[in-house]
């Protein structure tokens, strides 16, 4: 009897829709999951610029003179690259060391200087004044200086003849510290 | 249906507004009266390389002042600014002019939110239209026989439970 009336009352009761998650979830995952997608890749791209212990990414530079130099065919030959500006306040303690080095050490050693975010004729007065004669080019389009990871300059980049990035230096160099990077460069 | 098109209109309403507050820059620039540009013109189009957020003709760095300089030694070159935007891009990068290159992978920075906007608008619509099925329907007459089916069946239940 209870089970007749009970077969009567499911009869009448109304199919229930069946219970899951709303359908604007799966499309807000998803576009939450791009935006950390990205994200990560910024910070990613961000911390893949720490050379030092890695291979140098390669570059080309325009000198000031009309000449280029890529850095793949200075290969066997320890280079000390460095990063100044004509505006920057302290670049100019260190371009006679860096020059008299630079002499002393000539066909062991190759110097670069890289004009980071600059004008040419401010670049080319800056270079004359202090007597710069190793090779130096502007930054096109900052781009040597996203592949190396600049913080600012100057800045001093050391590769060993196998075009690793033994090490690096932010701020200005001493005498003693260049002495130390060039003796590490030469294997001494 | 009546209310349905309602909230959809303002959807699209919001969607307009919002496409013209996008594009209303670059409307108010192209009737802005072409004169001579001036240094300050040219060199507030242009970002401070160094430092975030400054245009190049209120900066106060010394690669600023550098390159207001070049805008007036270009400019008096007879180049056009968009020349000397192009030139400062290739010395310094895209950064100068606070916008992602229309290539490569920043061309996602483009593409994002016109997608966003898109899928958002498609997710409202889809939302309405979810809405108006799952709305209990207006009450009806029901139909004489229907009820008359109804009663018989709980008449014949009642007595199989006297029974």
């Amino acid at each position: 009897m209870t089970q007749a009336l009970e077969q009567t009352l499911e009869l009448e009761q109304p199919a229930r829709a069946a219970p899951g998650r709303p359908w604007w979830v799966a499309p807000t995952l998803l576009v939450a999951l791009a935006v950390l997608a990205l994200l990560a890749y910024a910070v990613f791209a961000q911390n893949r610029t720490q050379v030092v212990g890695g291979p140098a990414p390669d570059f080309t530079l325009q000198t000031f003179d009309g000449e280029t130099v890529s850095l793949s065919e200075l290969r066997g030959r320890p280079v000390v690259v460095n990063f100044w500006a004509s505006w920057c306040p302290t670049c100019d303690e260190e371009m006679a060391l860096l020059e008299a080095t630079h002499q002393r050490y000539q066909g062991e050693v190759v110097f670069i200087g890289v004009d980071h975010v600059d004008t040419e004729a401010k670049a080319r007065a800056y270079l004359e004044q202090y007597g710069i004669t190793y090779q130096n080019g502007q930054d096109l389009g900052g781009r040597i200086a996203d592949a190396f990871g600049l913080k600012g300059v100057p800045e001093t980049f050391f590769i060993d003849e196998n075009g690793t990035v033994i090490g690096m230096h932010t701020s200005v160099l001493s005498q003693a510290q260049l002495e130390g990077w060039i003796a590490m460069l030469r294997n001494e | 249906m009546k209310n349905v098109v309602a909230p959809l209109r303002a959807v699209m309403v919001a969607a307009l507004f919002v496409l013209a507050l996008v594009l209303s820059p670059e409307v108010a620039r192209a009737q802005e009266p072409q004169g001579t540009p001036t240094v300050n013109d040219v060199a507030g189009d242009l970002y401070c390389p160094l430092c975030s957020g400054l245009t190049v003709d209120v900066c106060e760095l010394e690669v600023c002042a550098d390159m207001r300089e070049v805008i007036a030694q270009r400019l008096a070159a007879g180049e056009s600014p968009e020349q000397i935007q192009a030139y400062f891009i290739e010395q310094y990068g895209q950064k100068v002019v606070a916008q992602p290159a229309r290539s490569g992978f920043d061309l996602l920075a483009w593409v994002i939110p016109f997608a966003v906007l898109a899928g958002a608008l498609l997710m409202a619509i889809a939302w309405l239209r979810s809405r108006e099925r799952s709305a209990p329907r207006p009450l009806s007459m029901a139909p004489a026989a229907a009820t008359d089916d109804y009663s018989a069946r709980l008449e014949r239940d009642l007595q199989r439970l006297d029974e």
